[in-house]
């Protein structure tokens, strides 16, 4: 992409040396970097505050649906596409309130405390294969590490606004993420497990070829450890019924009960883009990540051309994986809209007696399971002979492997033989 | 305008974080409002993961988000929040209080500095700190491997080093896990002890019930010579066990009798880690008896399983099996009569009336 910008820019300063008939040469070519750097950064930043947009729409619409209404159907249009965008100037235009009591500078950074942290994990969120905004070969880690830092401005939050709603709040979601992080971590292991690697890239290349090498469809322990992890992960980020942080029946607006305009706006992108984020390495874990369901572009051989349609390919792959994460935040959506709200005890029972023992079993089920070699559903269409610990092993015993899983690879190289080389 | 790719981009970021670290962790110690205090730590340990993730070190660089970041989160809540009285929210910090922390902080400044100097690779510069590439630590598999006992590292290092996979697999962190996931699993088990028993009532009534209902800790005397002589066994069989190999290499050079030639032949079978597991064994036994002391009936359990761990180690030695079960019957078969003596005599047994 740098190369492309620089044969760009030389070509335009070309063309206006030419207009003016002077001797101009373009020569700082470091610019290209620079750009191809800031397009990567703006490009992540709207997937969150764009993506707010759409998706603040969206929730309107969804619950419109299922509470049998419309939902926001005059700005902008048809479906008000632009409802958002108006809340939004609404929300520029209010004042900025600072409460006597508030801890005024705590109070002041919270909200971009919490945004900050859910942005931070989109630094190493792929969107397809190999496109990623830094290479982390922990990203699987790095993002649960991440998303449990967004309950600290919440937590800051509820508690520099002086008033006992916003504390009771922030109390409630500190203890629901500390607990929550304890089933989610065991449910992320059993992927990592059967790729032997918490590089995201790693895992969704491992999941290529048709949807049944997804690995949700492994065996029946990683089909129920989806669901406890996207329970857990909901739970996470706070969203209902989960959302007793904010609890507006019982806590007038919970942790935001002070804020407002912009910075109130602030912890609403942080929450769309944790949903999004989550959302998306759930499809990256289990569903195959930027692998669609038959593989077009691999089986054609575009995927490795170097043409354009390496571009083409990889777009494809960019649209699979938003496809899937919008997929599932709009189930997020459908649950919010559907199920009440749970009391806090009854949030803790579903995290300490439901889920922690459910991740568990299938934790040690689906170890099980690979140990005695049963059958999975790779099985049906192998992207090597030996299946997924064949995939596996052929790039543990490769030090030089980029992580792409070995799509024609013959045999299996032994883990022992890997490493004495 | 300077070219980009001249600028030191490594350095500028390196200076970049330890700024920060070094600046947010001044904040802490000038800052008199705890929950600020906290604030400050979080960044500061934010900053230090940021330096981890520039040196190329990923893992630990997402380790500390997860542990320090994490843990201060947690620190700041519950340590902070719920117990913070209207006197510690805002912390004044008299003269004689900034001279000690001045003279403590210079003290342990000067350690780590000579410490750091004295390290030979970081004194002499490097040569084109340009050319400087981040070390290759792209595959966390071999900590996962080093974790469950195999050093890659050391395999990858020695190509002509004969294969000694009992040494290899020992040199691993097999043990030093299992050891602090046990440490973890009972500091949760303590933490769940004492979360329900606060739970039982607050309040100055409920406080002068527990004061009241309190059970005097007494124990008779022959509990007491127990535990002492307990401790006194197992001292005396521990440094038997480990100076056990020395002795009868000596009696098997000297002596020809067939007791001896048996504890040589013994000798000659104990495998490499023996120490190691004989070392965890006698702290179990002496962790036992503290347990003994405190709460008598998981004492009691607590025997039954200490020979059950007993087994599960030397079944991975290479000793013979009659050996073995000899070993575990003189444990286990004491410890299953006892229990069964307990728990003898109906309503009114021994274990009813333990604490």
């Amino acid at each position: 992409v740098a190369e492309g910008i620089n044969y760009i820019l030389g070509r335009i300063v070309a063309f206006l040396a030419y207009l003016f008939g002077t001797r101009w040469h373009f020569t700082w070519t470091e610019i290209g970097y620079v750009v191809a750097a800031l397009i990567v950064c703006v490009l992540a930043l709207h997937v969150v505050a764009v993506g707010a947009l759409v998706f603040i729409w969206m929730e309107r619409k969804v619950a419109g649906r299922i509470q049998d209404r419309l939902g926001p159907t005059r700005v902008g249009g048809k479906f008000g596409w632009l409802q958002t965008l108006a809340d939004g100037i609404k929300l520029i235009a209010k004042e900025d309130i600072v409460p006597k009591e508030a801890d005024a500078m705590l109070f002041r950074v919270a909200p971009y405390v919490s945004f900050a942290a859910s942005f931070a994990g989109y630094l190493a969120l792929p969107f397809s294969d190999g496109w990623v905004g830094q290479y982390v070969n922990v990203g699987v880690f790095f993002i649960i590490a991440i998303v449990g830092l967004e309950v600290f401005g919440v937590i800051l939050a509820g508690y520099a606004s002086g008033s006992k709603w916003s504390l009771f709040g922030g109390m409630r979601e500190a203890a629901q993420v500390v607990s929550y992080e304890v089933p989610m971590g065991l449910c992320v292991v059993v992927p990592v497990l059967i790729c032997g690697t918490m590089n995201p890239i790693t895992i969704a290349n491992m999941q290529a070829g048709l949807f049944t090498n997804w690995l949700i469809f492994h065996d029946p322990f990683t089909f129920a450890v989806f669901w406890v992890y996207f329970t857990c992960a909901t739970a996470s980020v706070n969203r209902a019924p989960f959302d007793l942080a904010e609890a507006e029946s019982e806590l007038v607006a919970g942790f935001h009960t002070e804020y407002s305009g912009l910075r109130w706006s602030f912890f609403f992108m942080a929450e769309y883009g944790s949903m999004f984020l989550v959302s998306g390495l759930a499809s990256i874990l289990f569903l195959g990540g930027w692998h669609g369901p038959i593989p077009i572009f691999t089986a054609s051989g575009l995927a490795d051309s170097t043409d354009a349609w390496w571009y083409v390919a990889r777009l494809a792959g960019v649209v699979n994986f938003i496809g899937k994460a919008v997929f599932l935040v709009t189930v997020m959506m459908w649950v919010r809209w559907t199920l009440p709200r749970l009391r806090i005890d009854q949030v803790m029972t579903t995290c300490l007696k439901y889920c922690v023992p459910l991740g568990a079993i299938c934790f040690i089920g689906a170890v099980a399971w690979q140990l005695s070699g049963m059958p999975s559903g790779s099985d049906i269409a192998p992207l090597h002979r030996d299946g997924m610990a064949g995939v596996r092993e052929t790039w543990l015993a490769d030090p030089d492997s980029d992580g792409r899983a070995p799509v024609s690879a013959t045999g299996v190289v032994a883990l022992r033989e890997g490493v004495a080389r | 305008m300077m070219p980009l790719a001249a600028i030191d981009w490594h350095g500028f970021f390196f200076l970049l974080f330890a700024l920060l670290a070094c600046g947010f962790g001044v904040a802490v110690v000038a800052t008199s409002n705890v929950v600020r205090m906290a604030f400050y730590l979080t960044l500061s340990l934010g900053a230090t993961a940021g330096l981890f993730f520039l040196a190329g070190a990923q893992f630990v660089g997402a380790m500390q988000f997860m542990i320090y970041v994490g843990g201060t989160l947690v620190l700041l809540i519950f340590g902070v929040m719920l117990t913070a009285q209207s006197n510690f929210i805002s912390m004044k910090t008299a003269a004689g209080e900034w001279i000690a922390g001045g003279i403590l902080g210079a003290a342990l400044l000067l350690l780590l500095v000579r410490a750091g100097v004295s390290v030979e690779d970081w004194r002499t510069p490097r040569k084109g700190s340009n050319e400087l590439t981040v070390a290759n630590t792209e595959h966390t598999a071999a900590l996962g491997q080093a974790l469950v006992g195999l050093r890659v590292d050391k395999l990858n290092g020695y190509p002509d080093r004969p294969p000694a996979p009992r040494a290899n697999s020992l040199s691993g962190y097999l043990l030093p896990f299992v050891i602090v996931s046990m440490h973890l699993l009972v500091v949760l088990v303590g933490a769940g002890y004492l979360a329900r028993t606060k739970r039982r009532g607050t309040g100055p009534a409920a406080a002068r019930t527990l004061e009241t209902a309190r059970p005097t800790q007494r124990h008779s005397l022959t509990v007491t010579g127990g535990i002492v002589s307990g401790i006194v066994v197992n001292v005396v069989l521990g440094v038997l066990m480990f100076t056990f190999p020395d002795w009868s290499t000596r009696l098997g050079a000297e002596d020809g009798s067939p007791t001896a030639q048996a504890i040589h032949h013994l000798s000659q079978q104990m495998p490499a880690g023996l120490p190691m597991i004989l070392a965890v064994l006698f702290a179990l036994n002496v962790l036992l008896l503290v347990v003994v002391w405190q709460w008598q009936r998981w004492g009691v359990i607590g025997l039954v399983i200490v020979s059950l761990v007993l087994l599960g180690l030397l079944l991975n030695t290479p000793l013979d099996r009659t050996l073995v079960v000899i070993l575990f019957a003189i444990t286990f078969v004491p410890a299953v009569a006892l229990l069964g003596l307990l728990l003898q005599g109906g309503r009114q047994s021994a274990w009813s009336r333990m604490e």
